[in-house]
Order: structure tokens, then C-alpha cells, then sequence
């Protein structure tokens, strides 16, 4: 049997699983969108609930609030990431330590952190608090909202806080295999510590951090648990407004709900392209 | 030109108790080819990362031209370093990365274009500008390596064991290279390597570096003539050496009185003579000459390594295959060790 033969056979089992998991599931939603759902009796195949969606105003808002969010959610989480490991990189004293603080939360789940900045951040958290205490504000609704607030401050931090040592820890194991040679090289044909960083490094961790940062805004696109809990009500993201579609008591809206669901998924991989060709194009010149 | 002096150069890594490089100095001569010889780990690497300013010392100075350049970063410095392993940006085109240290420089496109299109014509890479590192050769690689360097015109060029990782005829051929761009460019360049051919055939001067200390500098016939010590003879591929004492000229020990070079030391010292330098076959009555026994003989293909003993004391000697041919193991050898190839060390 050839290699090729091998290695597709071998592939084939974790292919199939994610294949019909992930296909199959698309296309029963898909299928769904066009409003066929003979269980409660729709037959009659139409864009309709895209139509809907696509005329109502709040979608747009949704939509951006959404980009938004996992745009400066990913920067954000990116630029931190790629400082902690530049600095996580070198050699100096509690090294193991400072590691070990920054990686700890990767094990920490998405929701215990919206907990904490709930308890931290929101107008009656520990912060609010202690700024009362301290004098700082007269009372503690005068604490800038950073929860359920049009800004959405607290699901960036949220965000942020879990993803950067996500994406740091990733470039981190790139920038130890990249070594400090390719800088040096650079350093010692004149240039200075930043053409060095933008001209070598940043192009050499590129593949790292675009995979990286491609599964954050993915994530952070399509995530539900986090906007529904530290989030506004109006405008909501793009998640939590399919998922209240979904739970509508009319079982009719489930058409525009799955439709919603489309429409997050093309929108997450046309930005996500989008952003990947624009980073190639300008990171690498 | 730049003259490059280095002043009493130390630096230890971390924690460890043995310096890399330890009070080094050294003058390399303006637009001449220094060789840093030494074995892997001697420190080598580290003094040019020193002078490129990738690495700062802990004591000691270095002058470009007289003036200490220890304040100046890396970029400030136009020492430029080649690296063993090419280290092109993967990412760019065999142009781009050629250009590489002009963009930094914020020169002109059309500057860069035309200053890297003499770059490769130099090294003779003109068709492969807009091609991907990954898409060359060893040896189109180094070159590309070596055109990035020049084509900022280095005040010093720094050469950090350029050829290790190039087959034996891409060696040749680089070496070459090195040499006649060197030679047309007069640019003051420092070779580290631990090939000991390598560094004769190159260099004008040859620094040799072990456990971080400099043992020996000078040029090379210095190295196979008239050695420091034993450790610096071994290196350089001396293998015999005959404790006795110098006096009057002669050197008197058990394998006989031998007449000595003027410039010998005298007192208690150790003989040593290079094995491609014993005559065979001689005259037993001419100066220097006794009789030896063959113990064994090794084939090498171009050479023959003739295993010898005299009064106790085994030596060895290098002589071409074809005079080795009929030589039988126990066979007694006349030898001739001329005066001129003898040297005492301390």
C-alpha cells in the first residue's frame, strides 16, 4: 500500500467525525434557513427569513457590535500576546514563575472569568467599591460602566484576559524555535530594535499569529455565553440574538434563528479571510 | 579601512564561572583577512558578536579606528556578521533579502535596485532575484548571505564559520570567493572557524583561540614553524615531541644531538618536529640523521603515516604512498630531522 493510501486511511476515521459532525450540521441548518422544517409543517423552500433579517436595522447593529467586539478583542489580545512572549522569551530571574502566572488562566473556563469581571467591574463590583471607599466616586453608580455597556468593555477584557496567554503561549513556542539569530542577523545589517521586530520577527511569527489570532476572532465572533452575560441588551451580538430567535416561543422564527447562524459563519470566514490577506499583504512588505 | 583593535575583551555567560572569552586582544589589520581559529565552543563566535555589538563584554574596550565603539548599538556599528546558517529571511526574494540592509538605510528604490543588481552580479546570482531562499542551493544561499553583507559596505565584515555547513566543492568554491571579493573590496574581515586549512589558506593573520584564551597570533607558516606551546602544535597537526635540554645550539636528548635553528630557547625544553618534515632514507652520516624502526605504517590516500620508534621514543612521520609502498613493518628507516624544521618549546 502507498504512503498516500496510508496516511488517507489513517486520516479517514477523525475526517469522517469532523467531516459529518461539521458538514452535516451546516447543511441541517442550512436547509432549515430556507425554511424547511416539514416537523412543524414548513415545506415551502424560500430566502425569506434571510430577507428579514437583512431588512431589519438591528441586525446591522448586532453586526458590528459583533466585529467590533472580536476586532479589539484580537488586536488587543494580539499586541499583549506578542509583548508577554517577547518578554517571556529572554532569560531572567523568576522566569518559571512569571510563566507559570501567565499561562495559569488558560485553565480557567470562559464563564468563571465573565464571573469574575462581573464581580470586579460592574458598577457594583470590588472596583466600584473601592473607589467609593477611597473617595473616588460619590456613590457607586458613578463607576464607569464597563459591564452590559454599549462600549463593551467587559467582554473585550473578558476576552482578552483568557486569550492572551492563549495566542502568547503559541507564539512563544514559535519564537523559541525561530531563535534570536534572524534579529541579530538583521540588528548587525543596521537595523534598529524596531525595523528589526517589523522586518524580521513579525514576518517570522506571521503563520503563528495568524492561526492564532484567527481561531480568537472566530471564537470570539461566534461565542455566545460571554455578550449574554456581560453584555447590553440592545444592540446584542450577533450570537445572542440567534440564540433568542432560537428560543422564541414561536417555533416559526426557528428559520430566521438558523439563518442568523449562517449568515455568522459566512460573515466569520469572510472577515476572517479579509483580515489574513490584509496582515500577508502588510506585514510582509 | 577600518583598523580594529580589541583591548583585553571578557565576557562570561550567566552564572558560569569560566569566561567565553577571556582578556582577549588583538589588532586586525585594515582591509586584511583575520582568521579566529579555534576548536567548537572556544569563544569564537562570542568575540564577534562582541564587535558586531549583538553581545556587550564585561571588560575590556573595542576600537574601530581608535575609537571605542562599546556606546554604539549594533546598527551604529557597520560591523556587519554572516552567519553560519545563512540566516536569509524566508519570507523574502533572494533581491529583497539582498537589499535588505538598504531598505533599513532608508535608501531609494532605484538605489537599492541598482546596488543590488551589482551584488549579484558579483556573486554571480544575476537570474535568481526573484526567487524564494528555500529555492537554492547551500551554496546559492551563502552567497546571497555574503551579497546582503557586502552590499551595505561593511566597515568590518564578520564571518561566522561561513563554509562549515557547504560540501567539500561548494567549500572550495565559497572560500574562493571570499577571498577574491575580499581582496577587491579591502574590507577589514574576521573569519571564525575551526578548520585549521580553512584559516591557512584564507587568512593574512591567524588568531588562535582556545577555552577562550588567544594562544598564539601571527601568520600562518608562525603556527607550523615556530609554535607557542604544545597545545598550539597539536592544533595545527604537530605530533612528536622529545623532552630534553637545549644548550649550544644543540639539542641533546635520547634519540640523539640534534643541531638547532639560531632562535631555538635553550635549557630544558621538548623537541618537536612536524611528521611531513622527516627525511627518510638519509644519509645516516649527515647532520640531524639516526636510525628508527617501522612500527606500523596507515594508508590516508594521499599520505602514508609511518609510525616510528628510536631509543624508546615512538614518533611519526608522513611520506607519499608510493615511498611507503615496500617499507615492511620492523624494517630499520635512516631518518633526517633538517635543522630547520626543529623548534624547542618551553
Amino acid at each position: 500500500m502507498s504512503d498516500r493510501w496510508k496516511i488517507a486511511l489513517l486520516l479517514a476515521p477523525a475526517v469522517l467525525v469532523i467531516t459529518c459532525l461539521f458538514l452535516g450540521g451546516l447543511a441541517l441548518g442550512f436547509a432549515r434557513s430556507l425554511n424547511y422544517m416539514p416537523l412543524i409543517g414548513l415545506n415551502d423552500i424560500n430566502l425569506n427569513a434571510y430577507v428579514s433579517i437583512l431588512s431589519s436595522s438591528g441586525f446591522y447593529k448586532s453586526l458590528l457590535l459583533t466585529t467590533y467586539i472580536s476586532f479589539t478583542s484580537t488586536l488587543v489580545s494580539c499586541v499583549l500576546a506578542i509583548g508577554a512572549a517577547m518578554i517571556l522569551r529572554r532569560s531572567f530571574i523568576g522566569k518559571p514563575i512569571a510563566s507559570f502566572l501567565f499561562q495559569v488562566n488558560l485553565t480557567v473556563p470562559h464563564l468563571v472569568g465573565a464571573i469574575g469581571i462581573l464581580y470586579l467591574f460592574s458598577q457594583s463590583g470590588f472596583f466600584a467599591r473601592l473607589a467609593y471607599e477611597f473617595e473616588l466616586i460619590s456613590r457607586p453608580a458613578d463607576f464607569p460602566a464597563m459591564v452590559f455597556d454599549p462600549a463593551a468593555i467587559g467582554i473585550i477584557l473578558q476576552y482578552v484576559w483568557k486569550e492572551v496567554p492563549f495566542i502568547g503561549v503559541i507564539l512563544l513556542a514559535n519564537m523559541q524555535t525561530i531563535g534570536a539569530d534572524y534579529e541579530a542577523a538583521a540588528r548587525s545589517l543596521g537595523a534598529n530594535r524596531w525595523q528589526s521586530f517589523r522586518f524580521v520577527l513579525l514576518p517570522l511569527i506571521l503563520p503563528g499569529l495568524l492561526s492564532a489570532s484567527m481561531i480568537v476572532f472566530a471564537f470570539t465572533f461566534g461565542a455566545y455565553e460571554i455578550p449574554a452575560l456581560l453584555g447590553q441588551n440592545f444592540p446584542s451580538s450577533l450570537p445572542v440574538l440567534a440564540y433568542d430567535t432560537f428560543t422564541d416561543v414561536d417555533l416559526t422564527a426557528r428559520p430566521e434563528a438558523m439563518a442568523l447562524a449562517m449568515i455568522i459563519a459566512l460573515a466569520s470566514a469572510l472577515l476572517i479571510a479579509g483580515y489574513v490577506k490584509l496582515a500577508r499583504r502588510h506585514v510582509r512588505q | 579601512m577600518t583598523n580594529v583593535v580589541l583591548e583585553n575583551l571578557t565576557k562570561t555567560y550567566g552564572q558560569a564561572d569560566v569566561a567565553a572569552v577571556d582578556n582577549i586582544s588583538l589588532t586586525l589589520k585594515s582591509g586584511a583577512l583575520t582568521a579566529i581559529l579555534g576548536p567548537s565552543g572556544c569563544g569564537k563566535s562570542t568575540i564577534l558578536k562582541m564587535i558586531a555589538g549583538l553581545l556587550a563584554p564585561e571588560a575590556g574596550d573595542i576600537k574601530f579606528d581608535g575609537r571605542s565603539v562599546l556606546n554604539q548599538k549594533p546598527e551604529q556599528r557597520n560591523a556587519v556578521m554572516m552567519f553560519q546558517d545563512h540566516l536569509l529571511f524566508p519570507y523574502m526574494t533572494v533581491a529583497e533579502n539582498i537589499g535588505f540592509g538598504l531598505k533599513m538605510q532608508r535608501q531609494s528604490k532605484t538605489e537599492i535596485q541598482t546596488r543590488v543588481g551589482e551584488l549579484m552580479e558579483l556573486v554571480q546570482l544575476q537570474d535568481l532575484g526573484s526567487r524564494k531562499p528555500d529555492a537554492l542551493s547551500g551554496g546559492q544561499q551563502q552567497r546571497v548571505a555574503l551579497a546582503r553583507a557586502l552590499v551595505v559596505k561593511p566597515k568590518i565584515l564578520l564571518l561566522d564559520e561561513p563554509l562549515s555547513n557547504l560540501d567539500a566543492h561548494l567549500r572550495i568554491e565559497m572560500r574562493d570567493l571570499i577571498k577574491r571579493l575580499q581582496q577587491e573590496m579591502k574590507i577589514t574581515t574576521l573569519f571564525v572557524t575551526h578548520d585549521q586549512e580553512e584559516a591557512v589558506i584564507l587568512a593574512e593573520e591567524i588568531a588562535l583561540v582556545i577555552d577562550g584564551r588567544l594562544r598564539q597570533s601571527g601568520s600562518a607558516p608562525v603556527f607550523f614553524e615556530r609554535p607557542k606551546d604544545e597545545t598550539v602544535t597539536r592544533f595545527f597537526g604537530g605530533c612528536n615531541f622529545v623532552d630534553g635540554v637545549a644548550r649550544d645550539g644543540h639539542f641533546i636528548c635520547p634519540l640523539a644531538t640534534f643541531a638547532l635553528p639560531a632562535d631555538c630557547r635553550t635549557g630544558k625544553g621538548r623537541l618537536t618536529f612536524r611528521p611531513e618534515n622527516i627525511r627518510l632514507n638519509a644519509d645516516l652520516s649527515a647532520e640531524n640523521s639516526f636510525s628508527a624502526i617501522l612500527i606500523s605504517k596507515t594508508y590516508l590516500g594521499t599520505q602514508t603515516r609511518l609510525h616510528l620508534a628510536a631509543a624508546g621514543i615512538e614518533f611519526e612521520a608522513l611520506t607519499n604512498p608510493g615511498e611507503a609502498h615496500n617499507l615492511i613493518d620492523g624494517a630499520e628507516l635512516p631518518v633526517q630531522l633538517p635543522k630547520n624544521s626543529l623548534w624547542v618549546l618551553g
